[in-house]
């Protein structure tokens, strides 16, 4: 099988990016990776919050947008099964950047509503799906399912059909 | 048709309409409650009574008038919503038979079409909505979702709308073009001028009953 050939250029934008991250948090950056035009750094917990104001507030990198934060689940990887993908965007600079976080199972992430407001309901979702908590989220409660839903849907190990299950629904009592 | 075409008093000469009178027997009244159009023609035929509007089809008068106002609720759920959208904008144009007039209030509605899957998070909303439409009201389920929950046999979605409201008419389709919604909506027309529905006598909310409420 051939190798894969990489044909995309590396933006002089994300060369900045890059060259900047690895300069301030160095080698404490768990790995980085490039592959088609997008630009991916895994982060430790201990800096997620760092690493974050840095994209935000340094003049070079000026990532003023988040534009998702969402959960992962791999259950292969016994050490760390649960992940947190962070997606920012600078509007000014016109770059990408991928953050990932990888988890221990039951371990929390501090929250990024104190970086980005918007983080809140992203990582809502990403609790409500995953199970993975966020110190100091303001309102940390189910956003997609019903309040009393129980079990983390997007976890590999959750039974599609779910834990109610059944064309009459059982959890629609006292509701309808 | 919904209704007997009326003829002139004075057309036909034999029989009672010759007194003038319009007089017909209880037990004929009785038999022609259920009956066919063609039935009761025969039946005037019978009694030489040519041609009354009967008590027996006022509710097929009502259906009549009803057929061609049916006002659906503005509603939709999902993807099937944006045929729904098509079915009643300029190319299939429902407002040909009356029903382009989407009520955003149930309480001005006829009934609703149920495009989309229903997920159980919506589903207390659907049968409020349901519950607020007064009668008498019709519901087509639009789209595989609404039918069956489709490729969606999740721990979020609701498998097929009459789970939890009666349904009067099913539109298959993923989601159904608007030709398809078209046909379901003369299907409920149909429905509409016999006066007929889902719904029994009791207003029985299928969910509710199944629960055990």
């Amino acid at each position: 099988m051939e190798a894969r050939q990489e044909t995309v250029e590396i933006p002089e934008a994300l060369k900045v990016v890059f060259a900047r991250l690895e300069e301030e948090f160095g080698g404490r950056l768990l790995g980085s990776s490039f592959f088609r035009g997008e630009l991916t750094f895994t982060v430790p917990v201990e800096d997620y919050i760092a690493v974050l104001k840095y994209c935000r507030d340094t003049p070079d990198l000026a990532f003023e947008r988040l534009d998702s934060l969402l959960g992962n689940h791999y259950p292969g990887r016994k050490e760390a099964p649960m992940e947190v993908v962070v997606h920012l965007t600078s509007v000014s600079k016109n770059t990408r950047l991928r953050l990932k976080v990888m988890l221990a199972e039951g371990q929390s992430l501090p929250t990024a509503t104190g970086v980005w407001p918007s983080a809140d309901w992203d990582e809502r979702e990403t609790w409500e799906m995953y199970g993975i908590q966020f110190d100091g989220h303001p309102n940390l409660i189910r956003l997609l399912t019903t309040e009393d839903f129980e079990g983390f849907p997007l976890r590999k190990d959750f039974p599609l059909q779910g834990t109610v299950g059944g064309r009459i629904r059982t959890d629609l009592k006292g509701k309808i | 048709m919904g209704m007997t075409k009326p003829v002139g008093l004075g057309a036909d000469t034999s029989g009672n309409a010759a007194t003038g009178k319009l007089e017909i027997s209880h037990a004929t009244l009785a038999s022609l409650k259920n009956a066919s159009d063609a039935q009761v023609r025969e039946a005037l035929d019978e009694e030489h009574i040519p041609g009354v509007a009967l008590p027996a089809n006022l509710e097929k008068l009502l259906g009549f008038g009803r057929s061609f106002s049916w006002w659906p609720l503005l509603f939709g759920l999902a993807c099937c919503a944006i045929e729904m959208m098509a079915t009643a904008g300029p190319r299939y144009d429902l407002s040909r038979f009356g029903m382009e007039a989407m009520r955003a209030s149930p309480r001005q509605a006829d009934g609703m079409i149920v495009a989309g899957w229903c997920t159980t998070k919506m589903a207390p909303r659907v049968v409020r909505l349901y519950e607020q439409i007064p009668d008498p009201k019709w519901v087509v389920a639009m789209g595989s979702c609404a039918i069956s929950g489709n490729i969606w046999n999740t721990y979020s979605v609701v498998q097929g709308i009459d789970a939890l409201i009666p349904v009067d008419v099913y539109v298959p389709g993923c989601p159904p073009r608007p030709e398809a919604l078209w046909e379901g909506l003369e299907m409920l027309r149909d429905k509409v001028k016999q006066s007929r529905h889902a719904y029994d006598g009791l207003r029985t909310i299928p969910a509710r009953a199944a629960i055990g409420e």
